[in-house]
C-alpha cells in the first residue's frame, strides 16, 4: 500500500532538493562506483554543502573523510544515496539512528525480483520506524541543478522550473539530457524506480504546490496509483500544467473480463479520461513529451475557449504541404489570410514562386532578401493584422548553407528579425519556431545556435513540423481546459 | 416442459424495498452466480432512474397469457438461465412477437435449443420491445488502480470492432458526461448524420450521470458488484431504455 494514503501530514520534500548535507554510502577509494560519481558530480555542479563519504573500512574517499556509519556523521542528514548490495541496506538506514531524511537507494534486487520481496518489506519497515523517507530502491538519483545535485554528469545543471517524477531511470537520464538540448530547464528530475515507499502521487502533490515548479512532467509505468493521481489533480485544477508520459500500456490488455467494459478498460483509455477530466497533457512517445514540456515551459499558457486560426510561414512547398496535413491531423485550422493582409504582404513584392494565402510559402531566395529580414516583416503584417491566433515558422536550414560562412550570418540575421517583430509586434501571439536540418553537422551546428536564441527569446523550438502541431495541440487543448467552467463541488470529492 | 425447473422468485418473495436489493445480492451469492439475474439488475437501474422496458419472468407457458395482459405489443422473450453468458449464442432472445401465440412459439424455441446445447432454464422473462433507436453500449466498473469509473460507446460493431469508446472516472461533472460523448468517433451518427434519425444527447447524459455521478450506482453499488454492463440502451429522439443488463458480482 502506498504512503500517500497513510501518511497524515504529507512529507516537505525540500531537503530532498535542496540538500545541505549529502552521505554517499558505497563510493570506494578506488572512485569508480556510481556513488564516486556522484561526490564527483555533486562538485562539477557547485554543491555548497558538506558531503560524508560512508565506508566501513577506508578513511579517505575522493579526498574526504570517510564515516563508518551514517550515525557516526553526528549530525542531521538531508540525503544520503545508497549504492552498495541490497541485503546490506536495510542495515545501513538503520545505523543512521533517525538522523536522517531521505535515502535514495539505487541498489537493486529488491521487489522488482520474486526473491527480492521480503527484503523490500523490510527496507520499508525499518525506514519508517525511523522517519527516514526512500526513494526507490532500484532507482538512479535525483537531479537539483540549483542545489548542484546531479546523478547525469552531462547534464546541463542550469536550473528552471520544470519538474519531473520518472519510475524509470533510464528514462530519467534521456528527459535530462534529450530535454536540456531541446531547451527544458529543470527544477527537479526524481527517480522512484520500485517506489517502495514514496510515491509518485506523493511528488505530484508536493510539486504542484511547490512554487518553484511551474510545469510537471510525469514517466509512470502503472497505473496503481492511477485514483490517488485523480484525486491530486482535480484538486489542483488549472494550477499548473501537468504532461504525462504512460509506458508499458500494452500489459494490461490481457486482463481476463466478464462483461463488455472490463474487456475494454485497458490500456490508453482510462488515461485519457484523466487528461480529459483533469487537463493533463497525455504524450505518446518521449520525444512528444519533451517538446510538449519545453513548449509549455517557453509559452505563456492563458485561458481560451479554441484555438482558431493558425498561420504556417517558411520555406519548402511540400514542406508545408505535409505540415498542413499534419496541423489537420491535430485538428489545428490553417484557413487562408484576409484579402487585406494578403494586400500588405503582396505589397512586400516577394519573388516568383512565393505563396501567401496560408500556408506562406516563401522560397529559400525570397527568405534571403534583406539579408534575411524580409521575414520580420511578413511576421509583422500577420501579427499586426491578428491574423493568427498562433504561428508556426519553419525554416530548412540546410539550403542556407552554401553561403561561404556555411549561413552563420542568414540564420542569425533570419533569428534575429523574427525575435524582434515577435517582440515589437507579436507578444501575445504564441510563435513556435521549427528548425529543420538534414542532419549534417553544419546544419545541426546551426540548429544548436538558432535553439538558443529562440529560446532566451521565449520562442520554442521544434525539430519537425509534425511534432510542433503536437505540441500547439497540447497548448490549444490546456488553454481550452483552463477556459472551461469547472464543477468545484463535485470536483473536489473526487 | 421437462427442463424448465420452478426456482423463479417473484418479486414479492424479497423483503421491502429498502431490503430486497440485500436479499437478492445474498441470494444470487448462495447460488454462486456471477452474474445477476436480468430482471433484478433492471429493477436495481429502475429504482435509480434509468428506464427498462415493462416486463415479468415467467416460469412456463402457464403463465404467459396473464402476463401478457399488462404489456403492450410487441413483445420480446428472453431465455433467464445462470449458464448463458451470451443469450443469442443459444437464440436466447427471441423479437418482435406479436400476442400470445408467438410468445408461446417462441418459448418453445428457446426450450428446444436450450435442451439440445444441454443448457438449463430458470425461466423466461417476457417484455415489451423497446422501438428502434440508436444502440449505445454503457457500463461501468471498479478499476483496480482509478477505482469506479464508466464506459459508452455505440453499441454492435462500433464497440466491438473498433473499440469506439470513452471512458469517464467517477465522479463525473456534467461537462464531463458531455465530453465523454464527444470523444466518440461515431459520435456524429448519434446527431444523425446524413439524415439519419437523430438521438437525444439529454437522456444518454442523464444514464451516465445516473452511473457515474457522485453517489451514482457505480460507487452505491461497488462493495456488491464489479461490472455493470447495460447494451444496449436504446435511444430515441426522446428517451434512452436500458434493453439489457448485466451486473457483474464481485466474488466473495
Amino acid at each position: 500500500m502506498s504512503t500517500a494514503q497513510t501518511t497524515i501530514t504529507p512529507t516537505n520534500f525540500d531537503r530532498l532538493l535542496m540538500p545541505q548535507t549529502v552521505a554517499v554510502v558505497g563510493a570506494s577509494s578506488k572512485g569508480n562506483t556510481p556513488g564516486n560519481d556522484l561526490i564527483r558530480n555533486l562538485r562539477k555542479f557547485g554543491f555548497k554543502g558538506e558531503i560524508y563519504p560512508v565506508h566501513p573500512t577506508t578513511e579517505q574517499i575522493e579526498g574526504l573523510p570517510a564515516f563508518k556509519t551514517i550515525g557516526d556523521i553526528g549530525g542531521p542528514v538531508d540525503y544520503a544515496f545508497v549504492v552498495v548490495s541490497a541485503e546490506q541496506v536495510p542495515a545501513v538506514l538503520l545505523a543512521a539512528q533517525g538522523n536522517l531524511a531521505f535515502a535514495q537507494v539505487m541498489s537493486s534486487g529488491f521487489g522488482e525480483i520474486e526473491a527480492g520481496r521480503t527484503l523490500q518489506d523490510e527496507l520499508v519497515r525499518v525506514s519508517r520506524a525511523d522517519g527516514i523517507r526512500v526513494l526507490g530502491p532500484n532507482c538512479l538519483g535525483t537531479y537539483s541543478p540549483a542545489a548542484g545535485l546531479s546523478f547525469v554528469g552531462s547534464a546541463l545543471g542550469q536550473a528552471g522550473s520544470v519538474s519531473i517524477v520518472s519510475q524509470s531511470g533510464g528514462t530519467a537520464v534521456d528527459i535530462v539530457l534529450r530535454g536540456e538540448n531541446k531547451g527544458v530547464r529543470y527544477r527537479a528530475v526524481v527517480t522512484l524506480g520500485n517506489s517502495a515507499d514514496v510515491t509518485s502521487a506523493e511528488l505530484l502533490n508536493y510539486f504542484l504546490t511547490d512554487e518553484q515548479t511551474e510545469v510537471i512532467g510525469l514517466y509512470i509505468e502503472s497505473s496503481k496509483e492511477g485514483r490517488e493521481f485523480f484525486t491530486s489533480l482535480r484538486k489542483a485544477r488549472k494550477q499548473k500544467p501537468v504532461v504525462l508520459l504512460i509506458g508499458g500500456l500494452t500489459e494490461q490488455g490481457s486482463r481476463a473480463a466478464t462483461s463488455h467494459t472490463g474487456s475494454l478498460s485497458g490500456g490508453r483509455k482510462l488515461w485519457e479520461a484523466l487528461a480529459r477530466q483533469t487537463g493533463v497533457v497525455l504524450a505518446s512517445t518521449l520525444d512528444e513529451f519533451i517538446d510538449q514540456l519545453v513548449t509549455i515551459q517557453t509559452l505563456p499558457l492563458r485561458a481560451r475557449r479554441s484555438m482558431g486560426n493558425v498561420v504556417l510561414f517558411g520555406n519548402g512547398g511540400g514542406a508545408s504541404v505535409l505540415a498542413a496535413d499534419a496541423f489537420a491531423r491535430t485538428d489545428l485550422r490553417i484557413s487562408p489570410l484576409a484579402e487585406h493582409t494578403l494586400r500588405s504582404l503582396d505589397a512586400l513584392k516577394l519573388p516568383a514562386g512565393t505563396s501567401l494565402v496560408n500556408p506562406i510559402d516563401t522560397p529559400a531566395e525570397a527568405m534571403r532578401q534583406q539579408g534575411g529580414k524580409i521575414s520580420g516583416k511578413i511576421l509583422q503584417i500577420v501579427f499586426e493584422d491578428r491574423a493568427a491566433d498562433a504561428v508556426v515558422m519553419h525554416v530548412n536550414l540546410p539550403v542556407f548553407l552554401s553561403a561561404p560562412d556555411h549561413g552563420v550570418s542568414m540564420v542569425s540575421n533570419l533569428l534575429d528579425a523574427v525575435i524582434a517583430s515577435k517582440q515589437t509586434y507579436g507578444k501575445e501571439t504564441p510563435l513556435l519556431l521549427v528548425l529543420r536540418s538534414d542532419g549534417s553537422r553544419e546544419a545541426d551546428e546551426r540548429r544548436r545556435e538558432g535553439r538558443a536564441l529562440a529560446l532566451a527569446a521565449g520562442i520554442p523550438v521544434l525539430d519537425e513540423l509534425p511534432a510542433a502541431a503536437v505540441a500547439l495541440a497540447a497548448v490549444r487543448d490546456y488553454q481550452r481546459f483552463l477556459g472551461k467552467a469547472s464543477d468545484q463541488r463535485i470536483e473536489d470529492k473526487a | 416442459m421437462t427442463t424448465v425447473n420452478n426456482r423463479i422468485d417473484d418479486m414479492r418473495q424479497f423483503g421491502p424495498s429498502e431490503d430486497w436489493w440485500k436479499d437478492c445480492v445474498a441470494r444470487a451469492r448462495r447460488d454462486r452466480r456471477q452474474v445477476l439475474r436480468e430482471d433484478l439488475a433492471k429493477r436495481r437501474l429502475l429504482e435509480i432512474g434509468i428506464a427498462v422496458p415493462n416486463g415479468r419472468v415467467v416460469s412456463d407457458k402457464a403463465g404467459v397469457a396473464q402476463v401478457l395482459s399488462q404489456l403492450h405489443a410487441p413483445y420480446v422473450v428472453k431465455l433467464v438461465s445462470p449458464d448463458v453468458n451470451h443469450k443469442s449464442d443459444v437464440e436466447g432472445v427471441q423479437l418482435s412477437l406479436a400476442g400470445q401465440k408467438a410468445v408461446e412459439a417462441a418459448i418453445d424455441r428457446i426450450i428446444s435449443s436450450c435442451d439440445s446445447r444441454g443448457v438449463s432454464i430458470e425461466g423466461f422473462l417476457i417484455e415489451e420491445m423497446v422501438p428502434k433507436g440508436h444502440e449505445l453500449a454503457i457500463g461501468g466498473l471498479i478499476d483496480p488502480g482509478f477505482g469506479p469509473v464508466v464506459m459508452v460507446g455505440l453499441g454492435g460493431i462500433f464497440v466491438e470492432v473498433f473499440e469506439d469508446i470513452a471512458f469517464g472516472l467517477c465522479p463525473l461533472t456534467l461537462s464531463d458526461a458531455g465530453e465523454m460523448l464527444d470523444q466518440l468517433r461515431a459520435s456524429p451518427i448519434l446527431s444523425g448524420f446524413r439524415s439519419g434519425r437523430a438521438a437525444n444527447r439529454a437522456p444518454i447524459i442523464d444514464v451516465l450521470m445516473r452511473l457515474g455521478s457522485d453517489g451514482g450506482l457505480i460507487e452505491t453499488l461497488a462493495p456488491e458488484v464489479r461490472e455493470i454492463d447495460i447494451n444496449p440502451l436504446i435511444v430515441t429522439s426522446t428517451a434512452a431504455v436500458a434493453a439489457d443488463a448485466r451486473f457483474v458480482l464481485r466474488q466473495t
